[in-house]
């Protein structure tokens, strides 16, 4: 809105013919509301939701892997996520690199089917364990994926997720 | 005209065609996809048969390949003497030919003793296992962990036979993950070639598969015999009619693109007529944010390509949908937003360039100021912006840039480097334009004196940008990134409005801008990381639980169970189990976590086959836990004596088929009292070293408390009571962490502390690192800068380019050339110092190993001298010599491995048990005591020392390396490098800058010179150089200056002969002329004085006559008068159409280098009159010739237009023109100059009204005077 009312007395000072350029402003109007509306200046991470129930979260986790939709799971990722994927990158990673390397991941080796077969949610780090069976250029493939989290602020964050 | 609408045609129809194109594939997309579905079994054939026949193809080109160096081998080899006696060295010198540098050679004697072996053996340890295969004939054999191809031909040389083997590896079987490691699998090779999953077996007893979705095919050797077998899965249909229809809607994709591009095209044309420039602007940008958003929705680069650009490890973010979540797609948004500002920019400049005569009231100083407050709001905005991208650029990627030791950083590293070039490019740019309209805007409120305008505005920017980060909850940057924005933004501001700075000048200001300020915030964003890996290295230590080791126990045992060939292991005999237990470790999370563990392979009975060890502690390594086995994975948690350490053990049974054949037992050890930090050798190096590559680890000191207890450390520093006590009981946060600095032995060190409570145990880490580590580095700055520098020489290289695209003409000025010479006489000079200096740091450093390795060697021998007994065992000797003087080191008898203090790496197959060839020859065949030779493992790089060592009756070889001893070199090579380059890139820039200032200095009075003469050929005699020279340079300013008076000299004393001479001959013509008349007059006056006298009857007659004679004679006289009056009018004008903005423009442009600001105010619209082009120049360029020597400093040069005439007035700030002659000052001889000729003004007044022109003085004060000239407008 800044921008836009920038714009308008720009117009209007700027130059001294009006009536030529009236006729534009909805156009530049309406660039500068999409502009100023989130294109290029919003950031897609949203604030976490508090949830304390780990089985839920959990099951959250295994539904993104599964549908190889990290959004689902996004919000949990903490500011050093720790990532181990098979033959691939290993390190701690930040929540926006985390979201796309993990992306990246799950694209080429494509689920066939995953499930936390073990989750303990007792321990002082709650973790799952489960077969994630995808294929990879046609090739199947198996490998067993362990996800950790740890209480951050409150919050549940996901310390360590290791595909390997 | 017409050549644009025939663009336009063509345009169009190549849209047309593009449509129907786009619109035949959308619809056939359905029809092939169902096609290829009906036809897939032909198809499905067809494709095996082509895949066989490739991979056959591929094998038997490698069968070839082999079997031609073998041919040339025996050719060399046969070309040696047979005396026995020097054979064996001759054998080394032809196998060191590069030629065979990449296969693996042994020969050995009739005896299958090894005789000679080149750098890459590969042992053949089961020779006459082997003699079954036909001399000459390949087959494959094992070394443990690589599968190889051979060739084993016998060689006769005279009498004596010999066997040579040649080999090439096919299959590492191990697996690294780190920097050195390069995989090598012929089986994975095929896999990635033709998408599908292979699996060898490279033995000739192997069958088919029975599997009815493989295709098994046999591999066939260079005799014909079976030598393997392929199984290759057949290509699945849901996957390969996925990746059609991938490949067509990649090609829709491109379509799509191209279509865009073609109607972005189209419209250029309608584009280019807009009057508008904020239009243009408007288009400009909404088509080049649109087509960036259209070619991130169409995943254009991601789709075709597949490499380390697009690998978000690097560098990714959320941000703008993720249109910056890999490097390259940050540098196509890069490029997209710096199109934008360049726009801007243009849009800015050309709006400056015709700035309108403003006048100013209350309501618009209000509006004005209102727009300016918003704008610098949005200045700051930007500034925090850029902050915060470099912020991301530094948080957001795995990449260090100020710790790459490469002189040139891979690839991602490189295009990192340009976003943030690009990034700050932007950010100076856009920063820069939004500074030009605020000042723009207040400088049309504030009529003030230059100097005070900007000082004020100067410091007022200054405060709010203090104010804006004094507000915030988190500012980004330092204080000092955001003065220094605001400096260079300002300075390059005032440049371009007040000294009209344009065109290579200022995008080098800009770039170089960018460049200082994007490493300044780089700089500052890294130290933040820096410290933030304290953190981390905190938390990797916490990192391992038992849960977690847990996993890694079962997921190592899960990849074993996988693999194919595990029972036919257990079945094989011959086998090294050590090196099958190493595979199945280094392919699994133990070697990538380096968890202290062990894998163990037992038998049926559980005794112990083999196993690999890897810091598991001995006094628990052989138990096993095999009763418990089953088919499934078992896992088993044992607590170790009365410690709080467990070692988990997995374990599974393995079967073939329904065979029963052994176990596999992997274990690892839990220990919350150690540090999981292990001290291993490079070429295993893997987790602790990977995450943390901010810090150098050896910088680090770990301290680890238990229960308020120091219980272990990694450091050479002892803590104080008073440290200890600050890190127990000082608070934590509630994150149960906290950050301090202490001193420890007078340095400042910033420490790290993390609770960490385990089952009852209060654990505190505490990670520790020197401040002046974490400090801005010059090397580091200068490093990048370097990388940047090259980036903007390539756009200077482009800006040449197009500027010789549009002129045809290099224009190297003097300057330039001076500049390009002195940078090459001093750059070269430099660049051959740092190859010495290197050269000579290398040799030193290679001096310094030499030494330091022979010094432990000796160390070696003395022990063992002076401590064997022929009675002791000679390897506990050996161990004893490792532990008490702490050398790592192999004894080699001669040429066999005898000893090593690393013997695990040579058990599993990672070290040759054979000495190095070069050592063995330089030793026992060159006559030389000792030697150093560069080895590599991996890709790691060391140095061996070799030298023999006598003790008791034995003599043996041994090997001091710096693979396994720490070696501290005072300059690593790659430190060198770091320092160097550091070093270099700041004498170029310096060199630069004065190359830039002496070349500037050097050519002014050239340039002046220049001026000067141009404003002589312009008619202005007035001018004179002035400067503080000396030598020839000042003869020539001083001759030019003299040249110029006399000439002006001249031409008034030639316009004053001619004047005379013109008179002259003026009065002569006219004494001539009026004589003529006068004479007939004279005659008839007296004619009549005499018939008057006379009284003459004709009197009347005569006066008539006279009267009449006398009345047309004066009519002569009157028409000579006439004629000669037109005659003394000034000299005829060449009237011509003029732009008036042009004549003002050249006019300015003569003043250009004087010590005045001249100014222009245009108007807008296309104006023109009819006048004489070079009388108006005159006329302009004498006014303001008088504007300076009136004292002016600021002169205005200002044109208008109204109604049906245009306006040019000359306004200055001089002392004005005094009241009184003010009416005079156009008269002819009138000057109030002491040399002044007063002719000047007459003249252009002449002129100006010759043209049915107006000139006047409008106002004049002791301010300053405005003459006005009014001339009509021409219309065609």
């Amino acid at each position: 809105m800044l921008l836009y009312f920038e714009i308008v007395i720009l117009s209007n000072i700027y130059f001294d013919m009006n009536k030529h350029i009236k006729k534009y402003y909805p156009s530049v109007i309406l660039f500068f509301l999409f502009i100023n509306n989130g294109f290029v200046f919003q950031s897609q991470q949203k604030e976490t939701l508090p949830e304390v129930d780990l089985n839920i979260i959990f099951r959250t986790i295994e539904a993104g892997i599964d549908k190889n939709d990290i959004s689902l799971f996004s919000d949990y990722f903490s500011d050093n996520t720790y990532l181990s994927l098979r033959r691939s990158s290993s390190g701690y990673f930040s929540n926006n690199q985390v979201h796309h390397v993990l992306k990246d991941f799950l694209s080429v080796n494509q689920n066939i089917s995953f499930r936390f077969n073990k989750i303990n949610i007792d321990a002082k780090r709650p973790y799952g364990t489960g077969l994630y069976v995808f294929t990879n250029k046609g090739r199947r493939d198996s490998a067993v994926i362990y996800v950790s989290l740890t209480k951050i602020d409150e919050f549940w964050k996901i310390s360590q997720i290791s595909i390997n | 005209m017409a050549k644009n609408k025939r663009k336009q045609k063509i345009i169009n129809y190549s849209i047309l065609v593009v449509i129907i194109i786009f619109l035949l594939q959308i619809f056939s997309i359905p029809y092939i996809i169902k096609s290829q579905d009906s036809d897939w079994s032909n198809s499905l054939e067809e494709k095996i048969q082509v895949i066989e026949f490739e991979v056959l193809g591929l094998f038997n080109s490698r069968v070839e390949s082999l079997s031609e160096t073998n041919s040339k081998l025996l050719t060399e080899l046969g070309k040696l003497h047979t005396d026995s006696e020097e054979l064996s060295p001759n054998f080394f010198v032809t196998l060191e030919n590069p030629e065979f540098s990449s296969y693996s050679i042994q020969i050995y004697d009739v005896d299958t003793n090894l005789v000679a072996w080149n750098e890459t053996a590969m042992i053949d340890e089961y020779l006459s296992n082997h003699f079954r295969y036909g001399s000459g004939e390949a087959f494959f054999r094992e070394t443990g962990l690589y599968t190889i191809l051979s060739i084993r031909t016998n060689l006769s040389l005279d009498s004596k036979t010999y066997y040579c083997s040649i080999s090439n590896a096919f299959e590492k079987q191990y697996y690294l993950q780190n920097e050195y490691y390069t995989r090598l699998s012929f089986t994975e090779e095929l896999s990635e070639l033709f998408n599908t999953r292979f699996d060898i077996s490279y033995t000739a007893q192997a069958q088919h598969s029975r599997d009815g979705r493989v295709h098994s095919f046999d591999l066939l050797n260079n005799f014909g015999n079976k030598v393997g077998i392929v199984d290759v899965q057949k290509p699945s249909k849901d996957y390969e009619l996925n990746t059609l229809r991938t490949n067509l809607n990649s090609i829709t994709s491109i379509i799509v693109m191209l279509l865009a591009l073609l109607i972005y095209l189209k419209y250029y044309y309608l584009y280019s007529e807009l009057k508008y420039k904020f239009l243009k602007f408007f288009v400009i940008v909404f088509s080049v944010l649109g087509f960036r958003s259209l070619i991130f929705f169409l995943n254009i680069p991601s789709q075709f390509l597949d490499n380390d650009l697009l690998n978000a490890s690097y560098f990714s973010s959320v941000f703008a949908f993720g249109m910056v979540r890999s490097p390259l797609e940050f540098f196509i948004t890069a490029v997209a937003f710096l199109i934008v500002c360049v726009s801007s920019y243009y849009m800015i400049l050309s709006y400056l360039k015709e700035k309108k005569k403003y006048i100013s009231t209350k309501k618009n100083k209000f509006q004005f100021l209102i727009l300016s407050f918003l704008l610098l709001i949005f200045y700051l905005f930007l500034l925090r912006g850029f902050s915060a991208s470099v912020n991301s650029i530094v948080f957001d990627s795995s990449l260090r840039y100020f710790r790459d030791p490469a002189l040139l950083p891979e690839l991602p590293a490189i295009l990192m480097h340009l976003n943030l070039l690009l990034l700050g490019f932007c950010a100076v740019l856009f920063g820069t334009i939004i500074l030009i309209v605020i000042l723009n805007f207040l400088d049309r409120i504030y009529d003030k004196n230059k100097f005070t305008f900007y000082g004020i505005s100067f410091f007022c920017l200054q405060l709010f940008a203090l104010l804006f980060d004094v507000l915030q909850n988190n500012p980004q940057g330092t204080d000092l990134s955001r003065s220094v924005f605001v400096i260079f933004t300002f300075v390059i501001a005032y440049l371009i409005l007040q000294k009209k700075s344009d065109g290579l000048q200022n995008i080098l200001l800009f770039a170089f801008t960018a460049s200082f300020m994007s490493i300044n915030l780089l700089s500052f964003y890294n130290s933040e990381l820096e410290r933030e890996s304290l953190k981390l290295t905190a938390y990797e230590i916490v990192r391992p639980n038992e849960n977690y080791l847990e996993y890694t126990v079962f997921q190592t045992l899960n990849e074993a169970l996988a693999e194919k060939d595990i029972p036919g292991r257990f079945n094989a005999g011959n086998i090294n189990y050590a090196q099958f237990a190493f595979k199945i470790w280094s392919r699994s999370l133990l070697q990538k976590e380096a968890i202290p563990s062990q894998v163990a392979i037992l038998d049926e009975k559980g005794n112990l086959m083999g196993k690999y060890n890897f810091e598991f502690p001995k006094q628990v390594e052989e138990n096993f836990n095999f009763e418990e086995a089953q088919e499934s994975i078992q896992i088993i948690r044992k607590n170790i004596g009365n410690s709080q350490s467990v070692v988990i053990d997995g374990i599974v049974r393995i079967y073939d088929e329904n065979e029963f054949l052994g176990y596999v037992e992997v274990s690892v050890l839990f220990n919350p009292n150690q540090l999981s930090y292990n001290e291993m050798p490079p070429f295993l190096t893997t987790s602790l070293a990977s995450y943390n590559t901010t810090v150098d680890l050896d910088k680090l000191r770990i301290f680890d408390f238990h229960n308020g207890r120091l219980v272990n450390s990694v450091s050479n520093l002892v803590l104080s009571e008073e440290i200890i006590s600050k890190i127990i009981e000082e608070n934590f946060s509630e994150h149960d962490e906290k950050w301090m600095t202490l001193e420890l032995n007078g340095e400042k060190n910033l420490f790290y502390v993390l609770k960490n409570d385990f089952d009852g145990l209060f654990r505190i880490i505490t990670v520790v690192l020197e401040e002046k580590n974490i400090s801005w580095n010059l090397y580091d700055f200068f490093k990048v800068f370097f990388i940047q520098t090259l980036f903007i020489l390539l756009l200077v290289l482009a800006y040449t380019v197009v500027f010789f695209y549009r002129n045809r003409r290099f224009q190297f000025t003097f300057r330039t050339q001076l500049l390009f010479a002195f940078i090459l006489l001093s750059m070269v000079p430099s660049i051959l110092l740092a190859v010495y200096y290197k050269d000579l740091t290398q040799e030193k450093n290679d001096s310094a190993i030499f030494y330091k390795l022979s010094k432990r060697a000796d160390g070696i021998e003395s022990y063992l001298q002076n401590n064997y007994n022929e009675n002791m065992d000679a390897n506990a000797l050996f161990e004893k010599a490792k532990s008490d003087l702490g050398i790592s080191f192999s004894l080699f008898d001669p040429d066999r491995l005898k000893y090593s203090s690393e013997q695990g790496y040579y058990d599993v197959g990672l070290l040759e048990n054979y000495i190095d060839p070069v050592a063995y020859k330089n030793l026992s065949y060159d006559g030389l005591k000792e030697c150093v030779i560069n080895r590599k493992i991996e890709n790691y790089e060391y140095s061996s020392y070799y030298t023999y060592v006598n003790y008791g009756d034995k003599k043996q070889i041994v090997e001091v390396s710096n693979l396994f001893n720490s070696i501290l070199l005072p300059l690593s090579d790659i430190e060198l490098d770091v320092i160097l380059f550091g070093t270099y890139s700041l004498v170029a820039i310096l060199i630069g800058i004065f190359s830039t200032l002496l070349a500037n200095q050097i050519s002014r009075p050239i340039r002046k010179l220049t001026g000067a003469t141009k404003s002589v050929a312009s008619g202005d005699l007035s001018i004179e150089i002035n400067g503080n020279w000396k030598g020839e340079i000042k003869e020539l300013t001083d001759g030019f200056n003299s040249m110029v008076k006399d000439l002006k000299r001249s031409q008034g004393q030639l316009a004053e002969m001619e004047r005379e001479s013109a008179w002259k001959e003026m009065a002569k013509q006219v004494a001539h002329e009026i004589k003529n008349p006068l004479t007939p007059m004279k005659l008839s006056i007296q004619q009549l004085m005499i018939a008057h006298d006379d009284n003459s009857p004709k009197f009347n007659s005569i006066f008539d006559k006279v009267t009449k004679t006398i009345i047309g004679q004066i009519d002569i006289l009157k028409n000579i008068a006439s004629e000669f009056s037109n005659f003394a009018r000034m000299p005829s004008v060449e009237l011509t159409t003029v732009d008036p903005k042009e004549v003002i423009q050249e006019v300015a442009n003569l003043f250009s280098d004087e010590k005045i600001e001249l100014e222009t105010s245009l108007t807008s619209l296309d104006v023109k009159v009819k006048a004489d082009l070079d009388q108006l120049k005159r006329a302009l360029v004498n006014m303001v010739r008088n504007s300076m020597q009136a004292g002016a400093e600021k002169i205005i040069l200002s044109l208008q237009d109204e109604n049906d005439y245009c306006f040019i007035r000359i306004s200055d700030d001089g002392k004005g023109i005094p009241a009184e002659v003010t009416e005079k000052i156009f008269d002819k001889d009138f000057t109030t100059k002491i040399d002044g000729m007063g002719i000047g003004l007459s003249m252009a007044r002449r002129f100006i009204n010759s043209i049915n022109g107006e000139i006047s003085v409008e106002k004049s004060s002791s301010a300053g005077t405005t003459i006005m000239l009014r001339l009509p407008k021409f219309s065609s």
